[in-house]
């Protein structure tokens, strides 16, 4: 499977983060969920962000420009 | 009818229309800060980090991380002055501090033997800044300033202070500028900020916020629940959630996210400001407690008759004229005593945005008619 096909999940460390990375996806005109955050992935018990992987490269510049840290993960259906 | 509460640095009113929209919305809507990821849990998150950002906007810094939610200015002063440490076990404070400083002083001077030294300043508490050039900077671990004094209404000159003290860190108390003067704390290069949410900004009381430029120079003042990290007993190290345990006070961010939304403008200028100012000063009976220059003065001042105590005078204004103000020390007895009014203190006059030229010569009028009374 093309690392770019299907859905990723972005993982932040904090609510925070989740909501400026939102403010940044919204603006740059991307689809996005906020869902709950997979127990197999993380203890939080907050929220992350499902993108489509193909829309990660302007995704994760714009991220990195504004020092906002995240781990990305593939969901596997 | 016209608007005569004058005492909106102990609190603002009215309200701008938003903040009792926002809170409504809260209390039908419902939901907590983050902890879960349904819709309602989603639109409360997005309010409070909204939030967040506007009071990084209105403070001039880009660290939006590094602003902490607290209950007032008094628990983020704590968060500040208690988290802090003190190596040399000496600070600088201002001579207009309020309690919610002093009395930590005197806390951190009886618990850990850390004293504190006035900054120099002139007669009205303007801090002498060529007079700091002349201090011996590498004694303090700390110096903190009150941004506009709560008696007199001085604005103290940050930007230039903290060139001037260089390395050691600046903790300001912004209780009184907030939403009234521009604060810029990423050009003046401020350490840390405590304000409130309820007075200049004109949100509801149990709303504030702590900025710390470097959150290694402090530790937590409350540990708990955050809902990051969950599988650890310890704080979280990144921020904000380091400093915020426990549920935030959503319902009353969302009445401050109202008030920050709605840019309420002055319905005064600064000129008919002045204009109030000069027309009390020739008063005979009254003497105003003021700035010495006109240019770092805010929008509150204090006076003080020669006939009545300022208890008097307050029953006085309100029994008559129905104008509401505050009398005595007003939490601040160094200040006071800086300034020559202490023990009896001062009647304290505070405006609002929304106090229009009608207000303000009303406001004299009464005075003039208990000047005459006694002349």
């Amino acid at each position: 499977m093309n690392e770019n096909s299907g859905k990723c999940l972005l993982l932040f460390q904090s609510i925070h983060r989740v909501m400026q990375a939102e403010r940044i996806i919204s603006s740059l005109g991307i689809s996005y969920q906020i869902v709950p955050v997979p127990k197999e992935f993380s203890s939080e018990c907050g929220m992350c962000i499902e993108v489509l992987c193909s829309s990660n490269n302007i995704l994760v510049a714009e991220l990195q420009r504004n020092n906002i840290f995240f781990n990305k993960v593939k969901v596997h259906i | 009818m016209g608007n005569f509460y004058f005492d909106n640095s102990a609190t603002s009113h009215p309200k701008p229309p938003e903040v009792s929209e926002y809170i409504n919305i809260y209390l039908k809507g419902g939901g907590t800060y983050g902890r879960s990821a349904y819709d309602r849990v989603i639109a409360v998150s997005r309010v409070v980090e909204n939030a967040r950002l506007m009071l990084a906007n209105l403070i001039g810094t880009k660290h939006t991380a590094h602003i902490f939610f607290t209950s007032n200015s008094t628990h983020a002063l704590n968060l500040a002055i208690k988290g802090f440490s003190y190596p040399k076990k000496r600070i600088l404070i201002s001579p207009l501090e309020h309690n919610a400083v002093t009395r930590q002083a005197l806390h951190l001077q009886q618990t850990f033997g850390v004293d504190y030294d006035i900054l120099p300043h002139h007669s009205d508490g303007f801090i002498d800044l060529d007079a700091i050039r002349k201090l011996n900077l590498k004694l303090y671990d700390l110096c903190i300033v009150n941004h506009v004094s709560n008696v007199n209404g001085i604005i103290q000159p940050l930007d230039e202070l903290k060139t001037l003290i260089g390395a050691v860190p600046l903790l300001v108390d912004a209780s009184q500028s907030a939403g009234y003067i521009p604060i810029e704390a990423d050009s003046w290069n401020i350490d840390m900020l405590a304000l409130t949410g309820h007075k200049g900004l004109m949100g509801p009381t149990g709303t504030g916020c702590l900025f710390v430029r470097n959150p290694e120079l402090i530790t937590p003042l409350m540990h708990g629940g955050t809902g990051s990290r969950s599988d650890s007993f310890s704080m979280p190290h990144f921020t904000p959630d380091r400093f915020e345990a426990g549920t935030p006070n959503v319902l009353g961010i969302y009445g401050l996210f109202g008030a920050l939304s709605a840019k309420v403008l002055p319905n005064f200028n600064a000129e008919a400001f002045k204009g109030l100012l000069d027309l009390i000063a020739q008063l005979k009976t009254f003497k105003l407690i003021r700035s010495a220059s006109f240019n770092r003065q805010a929008f509150l001042f204090s006076i003080i008759s020669n006939y009545f105590t300022p208890s008097e005078l307050a029953n006085q204004l309100f029994k008559r004229f129905g104008i509401e103000t505050r009398s005595g020390l007003h939490c601040a007895p160094l200040a006071h005593k800086t300034l020559g009014t202490f023990p009896k203190g001062t009647v304290r006059i505070s405006l609002s945005k929304y106090h229009t030229p009608g207000d303000l010569n009303y406001l004299y009028t009464a005075l003039k008619e208990l000047d005459h009374e006694r002349k």
